[in-house]
């Protein structure tokens, strides 16, 4: 069964008596820290002098986001006269640094009716029942597409180039790690794929380095 | 009359034999409701009875040895404008209601075979090990707001992402390091992916360490193992985030807290039971022949100090 039609906007409320075999889980956040950040190669399309279509890979840092959940009693949340007041826990996040994206303006929630509750998810998640289970489906290049425009529109700052420097002393050392037994082909076919992976991050540092928020322009 | 011939136990099914005989013993489905709260991993901030407040606001104060001193430009210099911020900083953890209702009718009730069977009591008695998993979600929940994190959503947790964990709270505050002992709690999947990345390892600093050989070993009651000096936990309370990920999480004492509140001296209640953090009462409802069996525990869980913990992201 997919449970898909059952899914409401991000408001509380629900019209319908079907409820996911799930237990319900509080409202979240989506909240992104300046440190964040993993590669994603996107495929563009331009069109060159001849009139031909040419396809052109371009590796971009996008924010890794926090789903930062909204439950009484967890880091300062409470339950006041009927509704949830997370005041602390965003002027907390926010004097740390961290930016925090409103569900309403940009319509990431949804909300199944659910055990006890409602359960709160992203909307690129899809849930279906199969057997006991319930299956999640993440649309994982459409996330993606929505990430890319947050970062496009400038609701998100671009990476601070040091900081996403970090990424590369973590991948320099997951590979020296893997450098001594490259005789053998699994772990050279390892070592080569995060080789791939370091010189197109050090690719998308320079990009945001010469472009800026401009980097972001790709669609 | 119903004559039956031959007598078979298909005839007496219902009539004169029992379709089923119960077992005596009421035997337990799979549970899990391990957590940190009894150990120095978690820090607990008091109790908020008497307080005159529902919230703990944990002090911090970056002393003895925090600040450096610095040397005098001369011998007779006056370096009265050159003085020391003192660093603070605070975390703010708010008690708030948790509670669970069963309903059951007399009817259910006085059927069962006494002792051990379920009734109100028994029903109250297992609420008590429904709060700590209520504390182990909360846990999960709590860490799912630190700054640092290692993995990713979209990968499987290997050891690299184990060892950029380490490296993290090593790291941690500018290269001061948070202080051990770490623990790691992990959910289940994300444990049995570190497993497979444990048993691919080829560096033989890794692969013939006894912890890593113990990493693989099955164990008790959620405790994995040790790994690199790091205490090892499965627990199926790390959270599931909106990303398709799991928020697995690394920390270090004082990276998470936690304050609590029983319910004392309630007035009007016939039937109370304080078991622990939590207060079990029973609400009678004549008209419809049922007790209500309700636990409720005030309970507040946050992070203390951010650079003390790290998420450990891995894929759903």
């Amino acid at each position: 069964m997919d449970y898909t039609n059952y899914s409401q906007p991000w408001e509380e409320k629900t019209q319908t008596q079907t409820r996911i075999p799930k237990k319900a889980n509080s409202r979240f956040l989506f909240a992104h820290n300046p440190e964040n950040w993993e590669l994603k190669v996107f495929d563009t399309y331009t069109t060159g002098t001849d009139g031909k279509k040419k396809k052109e890979k371009i590796p971009l840092l996008l924010p890794v986001l926090s789903s930062v959940s909204e439950t009484p009693g967890v880091n300062g949340t409470r339950a006041v006269g009927g509704r949830i007041d997370s005041s602390i826990m965003r002027t907390h996040m926010q004097d740390q640094g961290w930016t925090l994206l409103d569900p309403v303006k940009h319509d990431y929630m949804r909300v199944y009716p659910a055990h006890k509750g409602n359960y709160h998810t992203s909307k690129w998640i899809r849930l279906e029942k199969v057997g006991r289970r319930v299956i999640e489906h993440f649309d994982q290049d459409a996330f993606d597409q929505w990430r890319l425009s947050l970062m496009r529109e400038g609701a998100l700052n671009p990476p601070h180039p040091q900081i996403a420097a970090l990424r590369l002393i973590s991948m320099n050392r997951a590979m020296s790690r893997l450098e001594r037994d490259q005789h053998i082909p699994e772990v050279a076919n390892r070592l080569k794929s995060k080789q791939e992976e370091l010189r197109l991050t050090k690719k998308a540092i320079k990009r945001v380095e010469d472009l800026g928020a401009g980097a972001y322009n790709v669609r | 009359m119903a004559t039956v011939d031959p007598i078979r136990f298909s005839n007496m099914e219902n009539i004169l034999r029992l379709s089923a005989m119960i077992s005596q013993e009421i035997n337990l489905l799979i549970k899990d409701n391990a957590n940190l709260r009894n150990t120095p991993l978690l820090s607990y901030q008091g109790s908020i009875n008497g307080l005159g407040t529902d919230t703990v606001r944990v002090r911090l104060a970056g002393l003895d040895g925090y600040d450096s001193m610095a040397a005098a430009t001369s011998e007779i210099s006056d370096e009265a404008s050159n003085t020391t911020a003192l660093t603070i900083n605070s975390a703010d953890l708010v008690a708030a209601r948790q509670y669970i209702i069963y309903e059951m009718s007399d009817l259910a009730s006085m059927t069962g075979f006494g002792g051990a069977d379920i009734d109100p009591f028994r029903i109250a008695q297992s609420i008590a090990g429904s709060y700590e998993a209520r504390f182990a979600e909360l846990t999960g929940e709590a860490a799912a707001a630190f700054t640092t994190t290692a993995g990713a959503n979209t990968t499987t947790l290997s050891v690299d992402d184990f060892f950029d964990a380490i490296f993290a709270l090593e790291q941690a505050d500018s290269g001061s390091g948070a202080p051990g002992p770490y623990a790691c709690v992990l959910d289940p999947k994300a444990l049995t992916e570190l497993q497979d990345s444990l048993r691919n390892e080829t560096g033989n600093a890794i692969s013939r360490m006894q912890s890593s050989m113990s990493m693989l070993e099955v164990k008790g009651e959620n405790f994995a193992g040790n790994l690199f000096g790091v205490d090892v936990y499965r627990s199926k309370y790390v959270k599931e985030n909106a990303s398709s990920g799991y928020d697995n999480y690394m920390i270090s004492p004082m990276a998470l807290g936690y304050v609590d509140g029983i319910p004392a001296g309630v007035q009007g209640s016939a039937d109370l039971m304080s078991m622990g953090k939590v207060v079990v009462e029973f609400d009678r409802r004549p008209m419809s022949a049922s007790t209500f069996i309700v636990g409720h525990a005030y309970l507040g869980l946050g992070i203390i100090e951010n650079a003390r913990g790290v998420k450990l992201l891995s894929a759903r």
